[in-house]
């Protein structure tokens, strides 16, 4: 490397940087620090080997240069003491000749260098740069192991250390799964980790639209799903997430949780029936909610009252075959005692997840305690508009075929887009594509609003001795003004109401 | 007063000021803003108001783009005269409603408890890109509301400011844009000396607003600064003793 470019990257290394220099001859320690100041963020100085200790316990410099033969205590020996609190301590050491007892004393000590006076630029550069290389390095070990130590703790997951889109460190697990010996083995045997990412509905992997590293990165912390052959040519399912190191500038975290044994592959391609015996298999639920806790993933429940939507985040808290509870916010808490039942959504879900049994709910502790789990092809958490329970007064008619239509009809449910209504009896020849008129009559502020519209036919159900049908309207624009301005200040009425419970 | 001014418009990117709820007094007048971006087949409302002005803003973002298009509505902070309105946003469109967090969970009190729908800005703020440029939004906390921020877009170089440089006019004489920034000073000073919290946000505010090419900042109220306005108004606002600053005048 030419010398101007080793004293830019010296200068970019050591600018965060702290140094201690300690040096017993008054005029080499200001030659010194005139020149560490040039490229340290801050140098601190000492006299000798006792305050050199002394200064090192109380600054933990990010580097040491020191002379050996100083009064008090000489270099190695402070370089001993220094390692007993700090082993990791890079003492750079200088002295005035290169005898080779010197030299085995310093080895024999733990210093990292050597370096013969007198000091010059190029010399210097030349070690330092070395050095704060390795520095570098084990500070990106050490926020690695941090990493899988303290949020991935578990054996199944395959992580890398990303800098910028360059994999720096991976865990024995990425190398066997690849069957590879080291980091530098695999990117010359494979390149990039995109590349083995196989195409899947719904899952993240490499497409004309989409760059995997770019697509995880601009969603931190958000859970996919890849798939990847093993060496044996065997799939693998992985939840994959992208985490940035905060401490860290451009550093991220990509961990692999292995969930092949949960077979959900399938329930991506072709939605499973909702009778799917494999997955009415409770420990099937268990193992996925343990994989979203493993991955300190948020859930969202979604409850509802009279048609009003109450969602909030919540997380998995224990996922056991005997017990499986979750923690979300008061309001959420209400709302799914009041429904004795909740629906789990998460990206990491094939399909949303019904709970039709709610062992306890517990306002201390923020828990909730679900049982009797489902995927459901269709659930309400889907559901693009508003669709409210209208107040017990509200009126409605229908015009089928240019005659009102004479009997009890009841809305059980409106929105933007369509009305649900109940009918005892339905009219001679009604069906499904038919077009019919309506005329709504809502209170709002105790006064009436009147919604006028055509309506189409969408479905009709017979459900015990009535019938439910649903019609999509065609509203005006005045008509939607209203209908929104009802809907808005309905749906204030209904949060009063589900407060005040 | 013309209640709908383009402030930008290149090629597919638009950006329209509306006043339509402006507050007329005796003695004093206080526009009251919203603001539309289109770019291209998309669009962002931001501050839409109040309820009583819901109506005309629905209109007008569906005769400019159609109320589909619009995929984002951010809210700078939780008044009422920039949120009260949410809860029909909420259910006219299925656009991402963008607010601070710290103001997600008071949302229920206008009307909105699917929180699915609301998108909440962590206090550092966020970037969304759109091809080359991209909108960022700044933090602007205390100034005045805990939780608040100003929206940059790099395309138009406009900062909508929130609260931030609003004036009250005398009601003889209301302009719209800013052509003389000593004369237009007195009409600052009385509501950012109240209802700014003082010197230390003003100053870190403006260091992160000189971080990006503003040629224009609009508040939600009152006047447009553009060109050396823009710098005069920073500079003034970054010196400004306010709020804390003052403790003893308003306690």
């Amino acid at each position: 490397m030419p010398e101007k470019d080793k004293i830019k990257l010296l200068k970019q290394l050591a600018s965060p940087l702290t140094l201690l220099y300690v040096e017993d001859n008054e005029r080499l320690r200001e030659q010194g620090v005139v020149l560490f100041q040039k490229f340290f963020k801050e140098v601190f100085v000492a006299v000798d080997g006792l305050d050199g200790l002394e200064q090192f316990k109380a600054h933990r410099p990010n580097l040491v240069v020191s002379d050996i033969k100083m009064p008090k205590m000489s270099g190695l020996e402070m370089t001993r003491r220094i390692h007993k609190v700090s082993p990791d301590a890079k003492i750079i050491m200088t002295s005035g000749h290169a005898d080779p007892e010197n030299l085995l004393e310093a080895i024999n000590s733990g210093v990292f260098r050597f370096l013969v006076k007198p000091l010059s630029v190029a010399k210097l550069s030349t070690i330092l740069l070395e050095t704060l290389e390795v520095v570098e390095a084990e500070g990106e070990e050490r926020l690695f192991d941090f990493y899988v130590e303290n949020i991935f703790n578990y054996q199944n997951s395959m992580i890398v250390l990303y800098k910028g889109n360059q994999p720096v460190i991976v865990n024995d697990r990425f190398l066997s799964f690849f069957d590879m010996e080291s980091l530098s083995d695999y990117q010359d045997h494979y390149g990039n980790l995109g590349k083995h990412f196989l195409e899947h509905k719904d899952f993240l992997y490499n497409h004309e639209l989409v760059d995997w590293f770019n697509e995880a990165r601009a969603h931190m912390g958000q859970l996919y799903h890849v798939k990847m052959y093993d060496t044996q040519t065997q799939v693998h399912h992985f939840l994959f997430k992208m985490t940035a190191i905060e401490s860290k500038k451009n550093h991220y975290i990509v961990s692999m949780d292995d969930i092949t044994e949960l077979g959900l592959l399938k329930l991506f391609d072709e939605k499973a029936s909702d009778d799917d015996q494999r997955f009415r298999d409770k420990s099937n639920f268990v193992k996925l909610l343990e994989a979203l806790k493993r991955n300190s993933a948020e859930i969202v429940l979604h409850n509802f009252y009279k048609g009003l939507k109450i969602t909030n985040p919540g997380v998995v808290v224990t996922a056991e075959d005997k017990k499986i509870e979750i923690r979300s916010s008061f309001l959420q808490q209400k709302a799914v005692l009041n429904e004795k039942r909740t629906i789990l959504t998460s990206e990491a879900f094939p399909a949303d997840i019904l709970c039709t049994t709610i062992k306890k709910v517990d306002f201390d502790t923020q828990g909730i305690i679900i049982d009797d789990l489902r995927f459901v092809n269709s659930s309400p958490a889907q559901r693009e508009h508003m669709q409210l329970e209208p107040e017990d007064t509200h009126k409605i008619s229908l015009f089928y075929q240019e005659h009102r239509f004479a009997t009890e009809i009841r809305i059980m449910d409106i929105s933007l887009k369509s009305v649900q209504i109940t009918v005892p009896v339905l009219p001679a020849g009604f069906r499904a594509e038919d077009d019919v008129h309506l005329d709504m009559v809502f209170e709002l502020n105790r006064r009436p609003l009147i919604v006028n519209c055509a309506a189409n036919v969408l479905l009709i159900k017979e459900v015990g001795r009535e019938f439910q049908v649903v019609l999509s309207m065609e509203l005006s624009k005045s008509a939607q003004k209203s209908l929104t301005e009802y809907l808005a200040k309905r749906q204030m009425n209904l949060i009063r109401e589900f407060k005040g419970l | 007063m013309k209640e709908e001014l383009v402030l930008y418009e290149e090629g597919a990117h638009k950006c329209i000021m509306f006043s339509f709820d402006d507050e007329e007094h005796e003695d004093r007048f206080l526009s009251v803003n919203q603001f539309l971006i289109i770019q291209k087949d998309t669009a962002m409302l931001i501050d839409p108001g109040s309820q009583a002005v819901y109506d005309e803003m629905y209109d007008a973002v569906e005769r400019l783009i159609g109320i589909d298009k619009l995929k984002f509505i951010f809210f700078s902070h939780q008044d009422p005269d920039v949120a009260g309105s949410i809860a029909e946003w909420s259910i006219a469109t299925s656009a991402k409603i963008i607010l601070p967090g710290i103001w997600v969970r008071f949302m229920s009190h206008y009307g909105v408890m699917d929180m699915n729908r609301l998108t909440a800005l962590p206090d550092h703020g966020a970037k969304i890109p759109f091809g080359e440029n991209y909108f960022q939004f700044i933090p602007a906390h205390f100034l005045h509301s805990p939780g608040n921020f100003s929206l940059y877009d790099s395309r138009s170089k406009i900062l909508f400011s929130g609260d931030i440089g609003a004036a009250v006019l005398p009601p003889q004489d209301v302009y719209k844009e800013v052509t003389d920034f000593e004369a237009h000073q007195p009409f600052l000073e009385g509501f950012h000396r109240r209802y700014m919290a003082g010197n230390t946000f003003t100053r870190k505010w403006v260091e992160k607003v000189r971080a990006h090419d503003v040629d224009m900042i609009v508040p939600q109220h009152g006047a447009v600064f553009k060109d050396e306005h823009t710098d005069a108004f920073l500079t003034w606002f970054e010196e400004l003793k306010c709020g804390g600053d003052l403790i003893d005048e308003i306690y």
